[in-house]
């Protein structure tokens, strides 16, 4: 009877352990040097796919964005642009690549250059605003925006926020305005501007007049 | 109590086994927990970079500069440093036997043990000389 149970229990479970000792799945991934290059090529070529290669919405497809009137047809429009932006929260897309923001006290903060919100508060008016986190890439997409033949008209406070706004308007796009705003108050407690912004925020907004 | 001998006579023999064969093959067998030991490498153009995380703490590096036809060889120690908050990466530090810093960066990724998804991949360790998510980092792929 002994026997019979060593046989038939003990003898298979050492074979397992046996077999299964033998064999490691992290030895198994393991690459040999001779084809480390070709392995890292087409390791790079799939990442790629996923990688994002800009850090801001372009002024032609802000232009096309003004015409949204609703969350389900910016969603469509971004969609268009993944993976450089992704939908990070309800009306709250923001630029994949991350980068180091320098605030006013010189701290060094991780962060997208530029974000993409719209307005998703029930019965607040419909607002949407790209903000872009560093100086640099604000004047270059001003500068696309005056290539495209907006000039500046008049300044004020055009949607209700605190800070000043200017205007542009271009031949070439009747019906549309341009609003600029230089603020460190962007959104009123939203996503990345929850709490109390130390970076300035330039804010791009394209509506149908 | 009979799984539990049972588990525990398999881990052992097993892990008999692995350190049996470690020392016949002079490779690292990587088992849960340890996925940074063994050899890693990365290979350009212009260089082949090979190191190796033994298991007693042993450090081996070597550099193939192509370019200049060269071959620099390191050894010496290695540490892997967990620290105390989990909003760090782990720090892997290696020097060499003068004491030398040759490795100072933040592990920022390593192919699980049991990524069975992966199986058909191979394994990955990313080092970051810095602490910031997805920023640059050096890719370093398992090697026999």
């Amino acid at each position: 009877m002994q026997i019979r149970r060593l046989v038939n229990y003990f003898l298979p479970a050492v074979l397992a352990i046996w077999l299964a000792a033998c064999s490691s799945p992290a030895n198994k991934r393991a690459v040999s040097l001779d084809e480390l290059e070709k392995v890292q090529e087409e390791d790079e070529k799939e990442l790629k796919r996923f990688t994002a290669n800009r850090d801001a919405l372009t002024a032609l497809e802000l232009i096309e964005l003004a015409n949204c009137n609703d969350l389900a047809c910016v969603q469509l429009f971004m969609k268009g642009v993944s993976p450089d932006f992704y939908h990070a929260q309800k009306g709250e897309f923001a630029a994949q690549h991350r980068s180091t923001i320098v605030d006013t006290a010189g701290n060094e903060l991780v962060m997208p250059v530029s974000t993409f919100y719209v307005e998703t508060s029930p019965q607040a008016s419909w607002r949407a605003a790209h903000t872009i986190h560093k100086k640099d890439q604000g004047d270059k997409l001003l500068q696309e925006f005056q290539l495209l033949g907006f000039k500046l008209v008049d300044s004020g406070y055009y949607l209700g926020i605190k800070s000043i706004q200017q205007r542009y308007v271009s031949d070439k796009y009747p019906g549309k305005s341009l609003y600029i705003t230089a603020t460190y108050e962007p959104w009123y407690r939203k996503g990345l501007y929850n709490r109390a912004v130390t970076w300035p925020c330039y804010m791009f907004e394209v509506y149908k007049d | 109590m009979i799984v539990f001998l049972t588990v525990a006579g398999y881990l052992a023999i097993r892990e008999w086994l692995d350190r049996k064969k470690e020392k016949a093959q002079d490779i690292e067998i990587v088992r849960e927990a340890e996925e940074m030991l063994g050899s890693w490498a990365n290979k350009s153009k212009e260089a082949l970079v090979q190191f190796r995380l033994h298991r007693d703490g042993k450090f081996t590096y070597s550099l193939v500069d192509y370019q200049k036809n060269d071959t620099t060889r390191i050894t010496g120690k290695y540490e892997v440093i967990y620290g105390n908050s989990t909003t760090y990466y782990p720090r892997l530090i290696a020097t060499d036997d003068k004491n030398d810093t040759v490795f100072n960066y933040f592990i920022a990724y390593v192919t699980p043990y049991d990524a069975y998804a992966l199986n058909r991949g191979y394994d990955k360790l990313m080092l970051n000389p810095n602490n910031f998510y997805d920023t640059v980092s050096y890719t370093f792929y398992r090697v026999k």
